[in-house]
């Protein structure tokens, strides 16, 4: 699969210009994955950053009071997940593992601090979208709680249990 | 009344701990104005549009949503914090209205003003904002964990409940809300 040619068809990178697209798609290492494969695990600290070109990705959350594991929900192609503990190095807040065999692109810490450095206007587009996120994360738990409190609705959904979302979906967030 | 970067740095300490640079603080000290808003006046109104974020340096402001004839006070904004950051970062409505109870100075950032900020000090205004953000990430994760493990799957029918119940559900989502939005109680 042609990475670049990917990141173009994806969204969640419109802002981005053709060069800067190259120099992301030179930083991505592209792997294929087993079913099964643990990509990030709850309460650990987060050390990349995932894009999924195939397959399918379960994020799931421990309940202490239960001790269960709760489903919360499945990411597929063209999403984007560890986007957050990338600036703010906090721990995880779901564990997130491969459905089906997966190819995912995988942006290191490391790789994506370098890029930040040396690429000031990715580093712009990066922080656009982690201000978004956050932005759009917080007004719908706002909205999940006012609505249980003013008798809208009965039930925080699930998908807010774990924000700021280790996952973000291209063109449909909350 | 002109703020030294020293002074702000001393008011707004968690902001300004994470603004190394010198040069970046001083151009946003530069780009904020400093009013004065009379005790009464309603700042940010529940639901409305915003996009200005207000530094509050003294005085006292006060956090609430109302719903019809339901108003829910969420608690207090203190010298040294800040309101509005979310608008500032994108448009919308806001999340609760904000009101001064008391005479407050204030130190306001417009959004034309955060965008000359960020043309003429692109680095300051990425580090605002990365302190912004910083700060919310930490607010979210920290009140995502407790409706998690507090509310969960739970049902609420509020109206199902009896007074007693239903005012510990409402007691208990409004904190949550108070802590979503980084607005301490009973101060």
């Amino acid at each position: 699969m042609n990475i670049t040619e990917f990141l173009v068809s994806c969204p969640l990178f419109d802002c981005f210009s053709q060069s800067e697209l190259d120099a992301l798609a030179q930083a991505l290492m592209v792997e294929r994955y087993p079913d099964g494969h643990v990509f990030m695990k709850e309460g650990q600290r987060g050390d990349a950053l995932f894009l999924i070109l195939d397959g399918k990705v379960s994020v799931t959350r421990l309940n202490r009071h239960n001790r269960k594991v709760e489903h919360l929900h499945t990411m597929t192609q063209g999403e984007l997940f560890g986007l957050i503990a990338l600036i703010d190095h906090g721990k995880r807040t779901a564990t997130c593992t491969a459905a089906s065999e997966v190819t995912a692109a995988s942006l290191p810490v490391n790789a994506f601090e370098l890029l930040y450095d040396s690429n000031a206007p990715i580093a712009y587009h990066f922080q656009y979208l982690i201000e978004r996120q956050l932005a759009h994360d917080l007004r719908a738990l706002n909205h999940a709680l006012l609505d249980v409190l003013f008798s809208r609705k009965q039930k925080v959904p699930s998908m807010l249990h774990t924000v700021p979302r280790e996952f973000d979906r291209p063109g449909g967030r909350l | 009344m002109d703020i030294t970067t020293e002074q702000f740095r001393y008011r707004f300490k968690a902001l300004a701990a994470r603004i190394a640079s010198k040069n970046d603080l001083e151009a946003l000290v530069k780009n904020c104005s400093l009013s004065l808003i009379p005790a009464g006046t309603r700042i940010i109104s529940y639901g409305e549009a915003c996009s200005t974020l207000y530094l509050v340096w003294n005085g006292l402001l006060s956090a609430s949503i109302e719903d019809g004839d339901i108003k829910l006070v969420l608690g207090a904004i203190q010298p040294g914090e800040w309101v509005g950051e979310v608008m500032l970062i994108e448009a919308g409505p806001a999340t609760a209205s904000v009101t001064c109870v008391e005479d407050s100075y204030l130190l306001e950032l417009s959004h034309e003003a955060f965008n000359k900020l960020r043309a003429s000090h692109p680095a300051a205004a990425g580090a605002l904002l990365h302190a912004l953000c910083l700060n919310i990430a930490e607010r979210l994760r920290a009140t995502s964990e407790r409706v998690f493990e507090q509310i969960g799957d739970k049902e609420y029918r509020l109206q199902d409940m009896t007074p007693e119940k239903k005012a510990t559900a409402v007691g208990h989502i409004t904190r949550l809300l108070g802590m979503l939005l980084g607005i301490h109680r009973g101060k």
